[in-house]
């Protein structure tokens, strides 16, 4: 009995790692999207361009890390120029894997797309850019050398193609400026 | 006349008795339909919300199943259906831990609609190759559940709780659970350290034990901030 009811009476482990890194720091509250309205279709596209460019080669891509981009051309709404050309864009990498064996491409995801001006709440910017995918070649291949024993697994050393965004590369995400309107024009929290 | 009287009175209880069994069995179906209504009603309920707050725009959906079927395991990559059986449900304690398991499945299942012939390579990319994809998922699973306001710790104790723990990984086709945990772990203090500073699970029984058991993988993370690194650790 003394033993079923002394599991209160233990004194919890800390989490000395969250307890000394986070010491000095006041963290704020993510931000949430739960008063969402998506009844409207009306979209713009904003087309951008990276101002440096990332890769997953050599460990080039982290979680995490900030990306700037600049707007391509002028956006509209209404008549009215709501982003200029040349305007400054923040993403964040919300994830990436490296590229893998039997021809699995790398692939880098950027999301959270911030700019001045425009709700955040109301861009749908996530964004993917994979690599060469040389899993099609590789598979049949595999496939056909596996009745000869240990010759299939061979195909395991062919790599896939590493994920870039380059300056080149046109990143297209969308507005909606009516998103989060209810029908009595109840602005989003 | 006796013995007839006496075989009509026999008859008429087994009549009452057999009308009794059937009414409490239709009872026990009754009530189990009622339960697993509410189960689906809440699993599908989390499931949408973690899809919308994500601005996810791909079809799946969610079912609850008592019986599991190892025939039809993936469910999610071939018919975007997200299966939550009995024997994963039973380990959730709160809708934070069911959002975890949803979550994680909802971004493998956004995986098999991306890439060629509407994403059928991606799927078997995924289901020959999981072990490079699962931390990937696990990742983007505290994303969802941040944005559907749900606490990501809640990956932590849920995959604690029921997922077992291999020998090795090196040849194997699935990630160390430690490992998958660390990296859960290290992801939640990079994006949002807000939740381990604010620890809603600090003292549940789950929390503590993946405390006790992480304790060589946070070392390592530590001395990777402390060094001001960015390269990815070799979690065990």
């Amino acid at each position: 009995m003394s033993l079923l009811m002394s599991g209160s009476c233990f004194a919890f482990v800390r989490d000395e790692f969250a307890d000394e890194i986070l010491k000095d720091t006041e963290p704020v509250k993510p931000v949430t999207n739960l008063n969402y309205n998506y009844e409207s279709c009306e979209k713009i596209p904003i087309k951008l361009k990276i101002k440096q460019n990332i890769s997953t080669k050599k460990d080039g891509v982290y979680d995490g890390q900030e990306v700037l981009f600049e707007v391509r051309q002028n956006v509209k709404y209404n008549n009215k120029i709501i982003l200029k050309q040349g305007d400054l864009v923040k993403a964040t990498v919300d994830g990436y894997l490296s590229r893998g064996m039997n021809g699995i491409p790398a692939s880098i995801i950027l999301d959270n797309f911030e700019m001045s001006g425009i709700d955040s709440k109301k861009i749908k910017g996530f964004y993917k850019k994979r690599g060469l995918n040389l899993s099609l070649m590789v598979y049949p291949i595999k496939w056909a050398l596996t009745p000869i024993p240990g010759v299939g697994s061979l195909t395991n050393f062919i790599l896939g193609g590493n994920a870039h965004i380059t300056s080149r590369d046109t990143v297209v995400i969308y507005y909606y400026p009516n998103w989060g309107k209810t029908k009595e024009s109840s602005p989003i929290d | 006349m006796k013995k007839e009287l006496r075989n009509i009175l026999i008859g008429i209880i087994i009549i009452l008795n057999l009308a009794a069994v059937r009414a409490f069995a239709s009872d026990n179906l009754s009530s189990e339909i009622i339960n697993d209504m509410y189960i689906q009603k809440r699993i599908s309920d989390i499931g949408l919300k973690l899809l919308n707050a994500n601005k996810i725009d791909k079809r799946m959906i969610f079912v609850y199943n008592s019986k599991y079927s190892k025939i039809n395991a993936e469910p999610g990559l071939t018919r975007r259906e997200i299966v939550l059986y009995d024997k994963s449900i039973q380990f959730a304690s709160d809708d934070d831990e069911i959002a975890a398991f949803l979550a994680r499945e909802i971004s493998k299942t956004e995986e098999s609609y991306t890439g060629i012939w509407r994403g059928l390579v991606s799927s078997v990319q995924i289901k020959c190759a999981p072990k490079k994809y699962q931390i990937f998922f696990d990742k983007r699973a505290v994303d969802y559940m941040v944005k559907a306001g749900y606490n990501p710790i809640a990956l932590i104790t849920f995959m604690n709780k029921s997922y077992p723990q291999k020998r090795f990984d090196k040849f194997s086709r699935t990630n160390l659970t430690s490992k998958r945990l660390a990296n859960i772990y290290e992801y939640i203090y990079t994006k949002y350290p807000y939740f381990l500073k604010h620890n809603e699970y600090l003292e549940s029984d789950s929390y503590q034990n993946f405390l006790l058991t992480s304790s060589e993988n946070r070392k390592k993370l530590m001395e990777k901030i402390k060094a001001g690194s960015k390269k990815e650790i070799n979690y065990e």
